[in-house]
């Protein structure tokens, strides 16, 4: 969304709707619906059926070109307060220059 | 250098170019000729055009759009712009409102998307996006086969800046598709934040606090850290969930993703989606009691303690020291 905006939005359906992981609880089926689920016929089309194009030099795609590991943040220094922590940590950060 | 990047500008209904905008200029800049366009700015569209030149724009496209209806109108004109312009790439802000409008350009025009980039380049083939991969553990580059790219870029990573330009700006006729869309049935525009703290995207130091600040109350204190060194202050999901502080202020995979050059983390176990959100920071200090929390696998200085006897030491250190 726009930087402080909120929208309330509506749509015509079929409409496609995403939502955030901070959405209500999914529901699960019960023990009914899974019996009820597996009586469902299967049906099975191919890319033909759907009429999708798949040839990959009519379009142009996305090609990953080059990958490479960052090197693994190496843990530092790990101290155990024993009533200076705090001060320790302001001469670190001085030392570092963060503050 | 003289192709075009058709740059799409994000702004605020108060009038205002959204806070990226410097990055996706500077990031545009470094391609070719950055070409900006900005849709439904109303009465503020020549403070807007002067504003995006000063940031590099060598051209200002202007469209009016139906502000009743979402992102479509913003669709349009940037199909209109394309058409005129001829882009060698197209780059607008990983937004949640232009990730929409350029995936809907993208199937209109066949186009391809380089999707999330933390950087843009050229090599001798043409543009490359970086990307940052699997919660910051590589780096991947991508391109596209042929035609120009649709490249949506993080906010607040790009370093690079325009220079100012001479305003040119251009009214833009863009004819409504009238394609299938939401419609907009109320705008709710928060207050201006009172804060004077700096914003958590794209902040230089963040100060974030977890489930082991204990209470709302309590996280008054990473506040505090976070006003005695200047940074922004964030949050971990367990200190979200748990009602401390508001969604916005949260880091992590689904969060806000921050590489600043310090990031203090108090109280935060550091699960793997908070770790996604911050571990490219430059400098990772951690606090925390339980002396196995993964966060001081990364930490480049970790403090095994109570934040409540650690951090107040640290704040009366830190203004003794300021004196």
């Amino acid at each position: 969304m726009i930087d402080r905006v909120t929208m309330q939005l509506r749509a015509e359906l079929p409409a496609i709707v995403s939502v955030t992981e901070r959405f209500p609880d999914a529901r699960f089926p019960n023990f009914k619906g899974i019996m009820a689920a597996k009586k469902k016929p299967f049906e099975v089309l191919s890319v033909a059926d759907l009429g999708a194009d798949i040839d990959v030099l009519a379009k142009p795609r996305a090609i990953m070109t080059e990958i490479s590991a960052k090197p693994p943040r190496a843990a530092g220094v790990k101290i155990v307060d024993e009533g200076d922590a705090g001060n320790q940590l302001a001469e670190f950060l001085k030392q570092n220059q963060l503050v | 250098m003289t192709d075009n990047i058709l740059v799409l500008l994000d702004s605020t209904p108060d009038g205002q170019l959204s806070k990226n905008t410097p990055g996706l200029l500077g990031a545009a800049s470094v391609l070719g000729n950055p070409v900006a366009l900005i849709v439904g700015a109303g009465e503020h569209a020549d403070a807007l055009a002067a504003a995006a030149a000063g940031l590099g724009a060598t051209k200002v496209l202007l469209a009016d759009g139906d502000s009743s209806i979402y992102s479509t109108p913003t669709v349009d004109a940037l199909q209109a712009a394309a058409a005129l312009v001829q882009p060698a790439a197209v780059l607008a802000a990983h937004s949640d409102q232009s990730k929409e409008v350029v995936a809907r350009f993208a199937i209109r025009n066949g186009a391809a998307v380089n999707y999330d980039a933390i950087d843009v380049s050229r090599d001798a083939e043409g543009i490359i996006a970086s990307h940052s991969a699997y919660g910051g553990a590589f780096v991947v580059t991508s391109a596209v086969t042929f035609a120009a790219p649709v490249i949506t870029v993080r906010q607040g990573v790009v370093e690079a800046r325009g220079t100012a330009q001479p305003v040119v700006a251009e009214k833009l006729a863009v004819t409504a598709s009238g394609r299938k869309s939401a419609v907009i049935e109320s705008l709710v525009v928060a207050d201006a934040p009172t804060s004077t703290r700096p914003e958590l995207r794209g902040a230089t130091k963040v100060v974030s606090g977890g489930r082991g600040l204990g209470t709302a109350e309590k996280f008054v204190l990473v506040e505090q850290l976070a006003d005695a060194l200047g940074a922004a202050v964030g949050a971990s999901r367990a200190a979200v969930d748990a009602g401390f502080v508001p969604q916005t202020f949260q880091v992590g995979q689904t969060g806000v993703q921050v590489s600043p050059q310090l990031y203090v983390a108090l109280g935060i176990s550091g699960a793997i989606q908070h770790k996604a959100g911050m571990q490219t920071a430059k400098t990772i200090i951690a606090i925390n009691k339980d002396e196995t929390a993964p966060i001081f696998e990364i930490a480049d200085f970790g403090v095994v303690g109570d934040v409540f006897t650690v951090v107040p030491q640290l704040i009366a250190a830190l203004e003794a020291s300021g004196k």
